[in-house]
C-alpha cells in the first residue's frame, strides 16, 4: 500500500509541474477571487472563533489539542502521549465534525478524530464553530465543527519556511514549507517530522511504597511518539473564470499507548498504535458575475495498525463527489444549493464482511437582509444513507445589528438548528458486538449570542456572550452485555451553558499589547425529559468539566515578543464517579525576530507548565511537569 | 463424615479453597467472628478503579472502598479476582498487572505487590507454600493467546516462576496434587502434575471456565461458548471430571449457560448454582440449581433478573449472593436470595461487582 501511495504522490507532483510547465507562458493576470464557497457565511447566529496564522505560529509544532488547550475554552480529554479526543460543549468525541477542504475527516470506524494527529504546522487558519451545524456539514456536527484551512496567497513569488524545535523529554520537531505563487498559479508544500520520547518524571500517586509509606517517584514509560506528514496544495487559474484546485495530505502517526500510573509502575501488556491517513481533494470552480459553480472530487484513506498485528488491521476508504451552485444576488440575498455523493468502503478484520455504503447529501442555504439591521439565514440538508437512514437537518439563524458606527458595534443573534450523527461502522458492523439496527443520534441546538466591539484610537475591545441549550436524543453508548460490550441508544442528554470572550488590543508607546479571557460554563447531564428542568437531579457527565477558562497576553516591543497563557480546567467526574481535581496550567514564551532583507530569523523559548503543576487530565494518567522548548525559524518571502 | 461448621473462607468460582476447618464438637472453639462477604468490584478496565466492598452478613451493612480505607491510597488497578489462603487475601490485579497481598481481616497491604513476571493475572489456587496463578501474558491474538502461562509463587519469598500454558488459562483448582486449568480458547482442561510439572489435557464439550469440587471429590467445570470459540447450546453446561482417572464421567447440559461460566457450590457441596445469560439481544440472566447427587439441573430458573455478573453461596446459611452490574460506569448491586429463590435484601456495591468471597474475621 505504501508503495502505491508514494507512487501516487510522485504522480501528483509530476502532474503539477507538468501543468505549470504547459501553462507558464500563457499566464493571464486575474484578480484574487475566493476559490470555494465559504459555507460559514450561512452560519448566522452561530459562534465562530478564528485562530489565525499568527496565533497558530505559537503552536506550529503542536497538534490541534495544543492549539485548543492554549486558546479555547473547550475540553480535550488527553494523555501525555499520542491520544486525545474533544468534548465540545459536553458532547462526545463523535459529536464534532473535523473538516478539511469540505471533507469530514472523522474516522468512519471510530466516529471521531484523534486530535493529537492533526498537526498545526500544515494549516494557515483554524476556524472553530460552536454548536450544531449539521445543516451545513452533515453528520457529526452536533457539539461543534472545526475547519482546517489553508489560505491561498497569489502573486507572492517564492517563499520558504524552515523550523527546528528541540524540547524536553527527547522532543524534536522539524518542519519545512515551500511555496510559489504568481497571478496564475499557487503551489505550496508543507512537511514535518516530530518525535517525542516522553520519558518525564512524575510522582506516582497511584503507587504507594508500603515499606516507606510514601508515593513512589516514577518515570513515564511507553509514551513515545513519531509523526510525519506532508500537505501540498495547488491552485491554477485556467482562465479568467475557471479555476482548478487540489490538495493532498498524507500523515503517518505512530505512538505508544501510554499506560496509566499503576501499569507504568507495575507493568502491563504495553501496546502501540500506527495510523496512516491520506486525504485528497480536487475540483473546478467557475465564476461568472454573481454565479459560482463548483464541482469537486475527494478521496480519503484511513489505516490503523494496532500493536504491529498485521492480521487485525482496520482500513476504510471514501470516494466523494460534489456539485455546488452559489448565487450572490438571489432574491436580494446569497443562495447556495448542491449535493454530495460519497461511497464508503471498509476492510476491517472484525467485520463479518467488507462494508460498502453510499451516501447522498442534498443541501441548500439562503441568507438575506430582511431589514436594514436584521439578517436571516436558512439552511436545509437532507442526508441519505442508502438502505439505512434519511436525516433532515434544517437550521435558522438571525442576526440583529443594534449599533454600528466607526467606534462601536453591538449585535445580537439567535439560532436554532437540528443535528445528527450517523452511527459509526463499528457501532453497526463490529462482529459480534455491532448493532445494525442502532438509530442515528440527533440533536437540537438553541442559541442566543451577543457581540460588542469598541474601537478607540489605537485600542479595541471585543466582548462576546453566548448561551445555549442542546438536547441530544438516542445518544449511543457501548455498554456491557453478557461478556461483551455493545452499542445501544440509551440516553437523552442535555447540555446547557454560557460562553464569554473578552479581548483587548492596544498600543502603549512602542509596545503592542493584546490580552484576553475566555470562559465557558457547561452543564451536561442525562435527562428523562428535555423540557422538565429538574436541576437537583442533574449529574454532570464523565469527563466534562463545568468550568474552563483561558487567559492570554501578548506583548510586542520592537522585534521582541513575550507571550503568557494560562488555562484552567475545572474538576471532572471520572467513570468511578470520583472528582478529579481541576488545574491551572501556565505557559510562557519569549522570542525575537531578526530581519535581513527578505529573510526573517526568529528564535523562541518556551516554558510550559511554569509552576510545575502535578495534574491529571484523565484519572491516573501522568502528565509532564515543567518543560522547555527552543524553536528556531527561518522565513524567506 | 464430619460436618463442617465453619468454612473460614470460600473462594469463589473457583479456585481452590483450602480452608482451616474446625469441628462442631471442639470444646476449645470459643472464638467469635465477624462474618463478612468481600465484594470484588472489577471497576472500569484501565481506569484504576477496582475496589472491595465489605458486607457484614450478620449486621447486614455494606461498607464501600474497603481497600482505600485500610491503606489510605486508591487501589488504582482493576481486580480480576480475589482468593483468601491461610488468612491472607490475594488480589489478581490488572492494569497495572500485579498480585496484591493483603491481610484478609483488615485488607491492609502486607507488603508491596508482586509484579515481576505477572501479566494479566486471572485466578489463584494454592497448596502448601505455593500459589498457582493463571495469567494471560501479552496478548497479540485473542483467539490464540500464545503467551499465556501459570505463575507459580513461593508464598514466603514471593518469587515467581512461569509454566508456559498457551490458550488463555482461566479458572484453576487443585486436587490430588494436580492443578486443573480451564483454557479459554479451546475445549480443553489442562492438568499439571505439581510433582513433575507434566501437562496433560482433558477434552470437554465446550470452552471450560470455572471449577468447583463436590462432596465426592469430583471436579465440576462449567462449559461455555465464546464468540471466538463458539459451541452450540447443546454442548454447554457442566462436565464432571474424576481426579482419579482424569476422565469426564458425566455432563449436565445447560443450554443457557452464560459465557463467563460462573458457578458456585454450597458448603455441604451438594448443590451447585450456575449462572445463565440469554443470547443477544436478550439481556435476561438466570440462576439454576444442580443437584450433585443426581447430576440434574432444575427444570426452571431458581432466580431470574437482568445483568447478573457473579454469584456465591453463604456457607453459613446457604443464602445465594448474586451480583448485578447494570453497566460499566454505574454502581452495581448485591442481591441476596434465600435458597428457595426468594429475594431477601439488596445493597449497593462498587463498579462492576464480579466475585463474592466469604470470610470470618476473628474478633
Amino acid at each position: 500500500m505504501s508503495i502505491k501511495k508514494i507512487t501516487y504522490l510522485g504522480l501528483v507532483f509530476f502532474i503539477h509541474f507538468t501543468i505549470i510547465g504547459q501553462t507558464i507562458d500563457t499566464i493571464v493576470l486575474l484578480d484574487d477571487i475566493e476559490l470555494t464557497v465559504k459555507k460559514q457565511k450561512f452560519l448566522v447566529g452561530s459562534k465562530i472563533e478564528t485562530i489565525d496564522s499568527v496565533k497558530l505560529s505559537l503552536v506550529s509544532s503542536g497538534s490541534l489539542t495544543d492549539m485548543i488547550n492554549r486558546y479555547l475554552p473547550i475540553y480535550v480529554k488527553q494523555d501525555a502521549g499520542g491520544l486525545s479526543t474533544i468534548r465540545f460543549r459536553g458532547t462526545s468525541p463523535d459529536h464534532t465534525a473535523i473538516m478539511f477542504d469540505g471533507i469530514n475527516i472523522n474516522s468512519l470506524t471510530l466516529g471521531h478524530s484523534n486530535m493529537s494527529n492533526i498537526s498545526m504546522f500544515l494549516f494557515d487558519e483554524v476556524k472553530v464553530q460552536f454548536g450544531s451545524s449539521s445543516s451545513l456539514y452533515g453528520t457529526d456536527a452536533i457539539g461543534g465543527s472545526i475547519q482546517l484551512n489553508n489560505q491561498i496567497k497569489w502573486n507572492k513569488g517564492f517563499n520558504v519556511e524552515l523550523q527546528q524545535d528541540i524540547a524536553s523529554f527527547g522532543s524534536y520537531f522539524t518542519g519545512l514549507k515551500l511555496g510559489y505563487s504568481n497571478h496564475k498559479i499557487q503551489y505550496a508544500i508543507k512537511a514535518f517530522y516530530k518525535q517525542k520520547e516522553n520519558n518525564f518524571s512524575f510522582l506516582n500517586t497511584a503507587v504507594k511504597d508500603f515499606e516507606t509509606d510514601k508515593f513512589v517517584d516514577d518515570v513515564q514509560k511507553n509514551a513515545s511518539i513519531k509523526n510525519y506528514g506532508i500537505l501540498q496544495e495547488f491552485n491554477f487559474k485556467i482562465s479568467e473564470k475557471l479555476f482548478f484546485y487540489t490538495k493532498q495530505w498524507y500523515q503517518n502517526n505512530w505512538y505508544e499507548i501510554q499506560p496509566n500510573m499503576s501499569e507504568n509502575y507495575y507493568g502491563a501488556d504495553y501496546k502501540e498504535m500506527e495510523n496512516n491517513n491520506l486525504r485528497i481533494t480536487a475540483g473546478l470552480n467557475y465564476n461568472s458575475g454573481k454565479h459560482k459553480f463548483t464541482t469537486g472530487l475527494g478521496y480519503v484513506y484511513d489505516y490503523q495498525l494496532y500493536d504491529n498485528n498485521y492480521d487485525q488491521t482496520i482500513s476504510t476508504q471514501t470516494i466523494l463527489g460534489n456539485i455546488n451552485y452559489f448565487n450572490s444576488d438571489f432574491l436580494y440575498g446569497d443562495f447556495n444549493i448542491g449535493m454530495n455523493y460519497s461511497h464508503l468502503m471498509s476492510d476491517v478484520y472484525a467485520y463479518k464482511e467488507d462494508i460498502s455504503e453510499d451516501r447522498l447529501d442534498f443541501f441548500s442555504s439562503y441568507k438575506v437582509k430582511l431589514l436594514q439591521k436584521l439578517t436571516m439565514a436558512v439552511n436545509l440538508r437532507e442526508s441519505v444513507v442508502i438502505d439505512y437512514t434519511n436525516q433532515f437537518a434544517p437550521s435558522l439563524g438571525f442576526n440583529y445589528m443594534f449599533t454600528e458606527t466607526n467606534e462601536n458595534m453591538l449585535t445580537g443573534s439567535f439560532s436554532i438548528s437540528k443535528s445528527f450523527k450517523i452511527p459509526t461502522f463499528n457501532d453497526r458492523y463490529w462482529y459480534p458486538n455491532g448493532n445494525p439496527d442502532i438509530l442515528p443520534e440527533h440533536g437540537m441546538n438553541y442559541e442566543i449570542g451577543s457581540k460588542y466591539h469598541i474601537k478607540k484610537d489605537k485600542s479595541s475591545i471585543d466582548f462576546s456572550f453566548n448561551a445555549f441549550i442542546m438536547n441530544i436524543d438516542d445518544w449511543i453508548q457501548w455498554v456491557p452485555s453478557g461478556d461483551m460490550w455493545r452499542p445501544q441508544n440509551i440516553k437523552k442528554v442535555q447540555s446547557m451553558g454560557v460562553e464569554l470572550n473578552f479581548n483587548k488590543e492596544c498600543e502603549l508607546g512602542d509596545i503592542d499589547l493584546i490580552w484576553g479571557v475566555n470562559y465557558s460554563l457547561t452543564d451536561v447531564s442525562d435527562v428523562d425529559d428535555f423540557w422538565n428542568f429538574h436541576f437537583s437531579n442533574r449529574e454532570q457527565l464523565f469527563y466534562t468539566p463545568k468550568h474552563i477558562a483561558n487567559v492570554y497576553t501578548t506583548v510586542e516591543y520592537k522585534s521582541w515578543y513575550f507571550n503568557f497563557s494560562g488555562s484552567y480546567t475545572g474538576k471532572r467526574l471520572t467513570e468511578s464517579k470520583e472528582d478529579l481535581d481541576g488545574y491551572f496550567l501556565a505557559n510562557t514564551s519569549i522570542g525575537e525576530n531578526f530581519y535581513l532583507k527578505e529573510n526573517t530569523f526568529s528564535i523562541n523559548f518556551n516554558i510550559n507548565n511554569i509552576f510545575n503543576k502535578a495534574y491529571q487530565n484523565q484519572a491516573y494518567y501522568a502528565m509532564p511537569g515543567r518543560n522547555f522548548s527552543l524553536s528556531l525559524k527561518y522565513l524567506y518571502n | 463424615m464430619k460436618s463442617i461448621k465453619k468454612i473460614i473462607l470460600t473462594v469463589l468460582l473457583l479456585s481452590t479453597v483450602f480452608v482451616s476447618c474446625s469441628s462442631d464438637d471442639d470444646p476449645q472453639d470459643k472464638k467469635e467472628y465477624e462474618k463478612v462477604a468481600y465484594i470484588v468490584n472489577y471497576g472500569v478496565y484501565g481506569k484504576g478503579d477496582g475496589e472491595i466492598s465489605i458486607y457484614d452478613t450478620e449486621k447486614e451493612t455494606m461498607t464501600q472502598d474497603g481497600y482505600k480505607t485500610a491503606n489510605s491510597v486508591d487501589f488504582s488497578s482493576n481486580i480480576q479476582s480475589m482468593s483468601v489462603y491461610n488468612d491472607v487475601a490475594y488480589l489478581m490485579s490488572n492494569a497495572g498487572d500485579k498480585i496484591d497481598v493483603l491481610d484478609a481481616a483488615t485488607l491492609k497491604a502486607l507488603g508491596n505487590p508482586v509484579s515481576g513476571d505477572i501479566i494479566k493475572p486471572r485466578y489463584f489456587a494454592a497448596t502448601g507454600n505455593t500459589a498457582y496463578i493463571s495469567c494471560w501474558g501479552e496478548v497479540n491474538d485473542w483467539s490464540v493467546m500464545a503467551n499465556s502461562y501459570i505463575a507459580t509463587m513461593d508464598l514466603t519469598s514471593k518469587i515467581i516462576t512461569k509454566i508456559a500454558l498457551p490458550a488463555g488459562p482461566e479458572g484453576v483448582i487443585i486436587s490430588n496434587n494436580k492443578l486443573y486449568v480451564a483454557l479459554s480458547v479451546t475445549n480443553k482442561v489442562a492438568v499439571i502434575d505439581l510433582a513433575t510439572q507434566n501437562i496433560s489435557y482433558i477434552e470437554v464439550s465446550a470452552v471450560p471456565q470455572q471449577f468447583v469440587e463436590d462432596s465426592n471429590g469430583n471436579i465440576w467445570v462449567s462449559m461455555v461458548s465464546k464468540y471466538s470459540t463458539p459451541f452450540p447450546p447443546e454442548k454447554l453446561g457442566l462436565a464432571v471430571i474424576t481426579p482419579k482417572t482424569n476422565q469426564v464421567i458425566d455432563e449436565v447440559n445447560f443450554p443457557g449457560m452464560g459465557s463467563d461460566g460462573m458457578i458456585a457450590i454450597t458448603s455441604d457441596k451438594k448443590t451447585i448454582y450456575v449462572m445463565g445469560a440469554e443470547a443477544w439481544p436478550g439481556t435476561a440472566t438466570t440462576i439454576f440449581s444442580i443437584d450433585v447427587a443426581s447430576r440434574s439441573i432444575g427444570s426452571s430458573a431458581l432466580i431470574t433478573g437482568e445483568k447478573f455478573n457473579g454469584l456465591n453461596v453463604n456457607p453459613d446459611n446457604n443464602d445465594i449472593y448474586v451480583l448485578v452490574s447494570p453497566d460499566a460506569t454505574s454502581p452495581g448491586k448485591l442481591s441476596i436470595y434465600l435458597s428457595n429463590g426468594a429475594l431477601l435484601s439488596e445493597e449497593v456495591t462498587g463498579l462492576a461487582p464480579k466475585h463474592v468471597i466469604f470470610y470470618d474475621i476473628e474478633k
